[in-house]
């Protein structure tokens, strides 16, 4: 569940605590992510938390008064009035519910890999002019060379002059079989071990965020990281 | 008979007669956010008085010519009247081209400098070519020589012995100038100020305050210390196109270390960004790209050679390209692959003092060598035989 509905979330957190089971133990059912408390470390910070509220009559009156709260509350408000122990714990569940798999963590990563290949992250500003529209993609307002290239141009330019790098790439391996090539070129895996560090600050990092895989280095920088980038980070 | 000198990079255009200086020129088109209508073409990014938010069209990809469209009209205003005034039929060109260029590239090339363009006569190279063919001129008593070329799109890392690449060797980084730009937009962007349109700017400031760390664990330390004793800490005013027209550093001195300054100018504190972006050469597994840093590729390139040569490559080391240009770079280079070498090797690593436009002064000399004649395709060599005669010729 991603946390623009961590509204719902300390409800979910109480309910959990409702349930008399120690072991790990799950809630939701069949719709959605199954709540899975004791597999992260945060199953034991959310434990510690609600322990004012061991009563049963108080869980009830809890869970009765949030049900009927929940259409008001509203995630800004959260923010800024709620305490940090509900934070803490709507995140915690939030975790608990979405750990992102090796093979997700892979593709987020070739993902923030090749936006760092872009030419531009804004759009071109003379995208939105009507009259250019229809010619973009060629980049070319044929203005006063616009005759004598028409000319010289030749109907290759159409076909050959218009492949992407990958298209050339492909076309390019098909004809190779043998000796060096653009492949066989790039340069292997260092033998050295990755170094780590903080995705908030930049720091060396030692603790990895149980969701998404991003490495942090303290509790502050874990907290700006949840509340930025954690399950967030989609293109 | 004049000869055009051309080393023809993704980001930069380095370009001159051989009898004149060189220029470096963007090798691209230009949009603004302020002249509406108007694309901007290689040096008219000088006419843009408000270079914010530029947007920039590219002719490479990868390292790689593939929009020609683009890559015309830079030559076109390059080539023409206000510039270079070419006069094609006297004109032989001597033009770079990336390692492993593609087929159907190279013969797009072919037909464009000698169908379109018209030129008498062509010689069709790779940058690092040009590169050891200077460094052999100026070290005639050396035999080898491995040129590291770290540039806007990649990395490479090409041996040449007596003048003649060693394919074998050839090591590529997918980790240059652009990728180093685009992570720094991308961390200050998340950290402190929203720069991801601002390429350009970024760009002036990675050139101005990033450096290559000497000791990166000691200086990620100094990096988190407070106040006064980060000796890393800069303060970058960043530029607003009507007062400061580019960004600086602050001074020391006028350093505030509480972060509030009084004056309404736009500061990005830069700290551990510093020598983390620059880092990315040496260790580009920091940012998850999993591949060796640069001395690492230089020694396992190296040892992939016949044994008898190893020496002389390690003795003889050359960095051309923008990147060598951090501070420090030369000096790290030398101490990793000074760890990772045998005590026995002589390890030798030049800076030249104009890396970038070290392969555009081999073009130059190369073209006044006595061969020259004989390494280029003339047009008429071209109507005769096509294709085929610049394949034989050109060793790409």
């Amino acid at each position: 569940m991603e946390r623009t509905d961590r509204g719902l979330s300390p409800v979910l957190t109480l309910k959990a605590q409702l349930l008399p089971a120690a072991g790990p133990f799950s809630i939701g059912g069949g719709r959605g992510p199954r709540l899975c408390l004791s597999r992260t470390p945060y199953a034991g910070i959310a434990r510690l938390l609600p322990q004012s509220l061991s009563l049963p009559e108080k869980h009830v009156c809890c869970r009765r008064f949030s049900l009927i709260k929940m259409p008001t509350f509203r995630p800004n408000e959260d923010a800024k009035t709620g305490e940090k122990k509900i934070t803490v714990r709507s995140q915690d569940s939030a975790n608990q519910r979405r750990v992102l798999d090796r093979a997700t963590r892979q593709r987020r990563l070739t993902r923030q890999l090749e936006a760092l290949e872009k030419d531009n992250f804004q759009d071109d500003p003379h995208a939105s002019l009507p009259q250019l529209a229809k010619r973009l993609p060629q980049f070319d307002e044929s203005n006063e060379s616009g005759k004598k290239r028409k000319k010289t141009r030749g109907d290759h330019f159409k076909q050959r002059f218009r492949k992407n790098f990958q298209a050339l790439l492909e076309e390019e391996n098909l004809s190779v079989s043998e000796g060096p090539n653009y492949l066989t070129a790039c340069a292997p895996p260092s033998k050295f071990p990755q170094r780590h560090f903080c995705a908030v600050c930049g720091f060396p990092s030692n603790y990895t965020c149980v969701s998404c895989g991003a490495r942090y280095c303290c509790v502050h920088c874990l907290g700006t990281h949840h509340e930025t980038r954690c399950l967030k980070w989609t293109v | 008979m004049t000869t055009l000198v051309l080393d023809n990079g993704a980001y930069t255009a380095k370009i001159g007669y051989s009898h004149e200086k060189v220029s470096v020129i963007p090798n691209c088109q230009f949009r603004s956010k302020t002249s509406r209508l108007k694309t901007f073409t290689a040096n008219q990014l000088d006419e843009i008085k408000d270079p914010s938010g530029l947007f920039y069209i590219l002719p490479f990809q990868k390292g790689y010519l593939v929009n020609w469209d683009v890559q015309r009209k830079v030559w076109d205003h390059l080539f023409g009247k206000e510039m270079f005034k070419v006069d094609f039929a006297d004109t032989s060109i001597v033009i770079t081209e990336p390692y492993f260029n593609f087929t159907s590239i190279q013969e797009s090339m072919n037909e464009i400098l000698f169908e379109e363009y018209q030129f008498h006569a062509a010689l069709r190279i790779n940058a690092g070519s040009l590169s050891a063919h200077r460094y052999f001129q100026e070290n005639s008593s050396e035999l080898c020589c491995i040129v590291v070329d770290s540039g806007f799109s990649f990395t490479h890392i090409v041996p040449y012995c007596r003048g003649k690449k060693m394919k074998d060797g050839i090591c590529r980084l997918n980790v240059g100038g652009k990728l180093l730009t685009n992570h720094l937009k991308e961390i200050i962007s998340y950290r402190q100020l929203h720069v991801m349109d601002e390429t350009y700017v970024i760009n002036q400031v990675k050139e101005d305050v990033c450096y290559v760390s000497q000791d990166f664990y000691k200086d990620m330390e100094i990096a988190q210390l407070k106040g006064e004793e980060n000796t890393v800490m800069r303060d970058y005013v960043l530029p607003d196109f009507s007062t400061i027209k580019k960004g600086f550093c602050k001074p020391r001195e006028e350093m505030n270390f509480t972060g509030k300054y009084k004056t309404g100018e736009q500061i990005l504190r830069l700290a551990n960004e510093r020598f983390a972006v620059p880092e990315m050469l040496f260790h580009p597994s920091d940012i998850g790209i999993q591949e060796m840093g640069i001395p690492e590729a230089l020694v396992h390139s190296v040892n992939n050679l016949p044994e008898e040569m190893q020496p002389h490559f390690f003795k003889n080391i050359v960095l051309t390209g923008g990147n060598t240009l951090f501070p420090g770079f030369r000096d790290r280079v030398y101490k990793d692959v000074r760890s990772l070498t045998p005590t026995d090797f002589d390890v030798s690593v030049v800076l030249p003092q104009n890396p970038i436009c070290y392969s555009w002064e081999g073009g130059k000399l190369l073209s006044e060598n006595p061969d020259f004649d004989e390494m280029v395709v003339t047009r008429e060599d071209y109507e005769e035989n096509g294709h085929f005669i610049c394949e034989e010729k050109f060793d790409i």
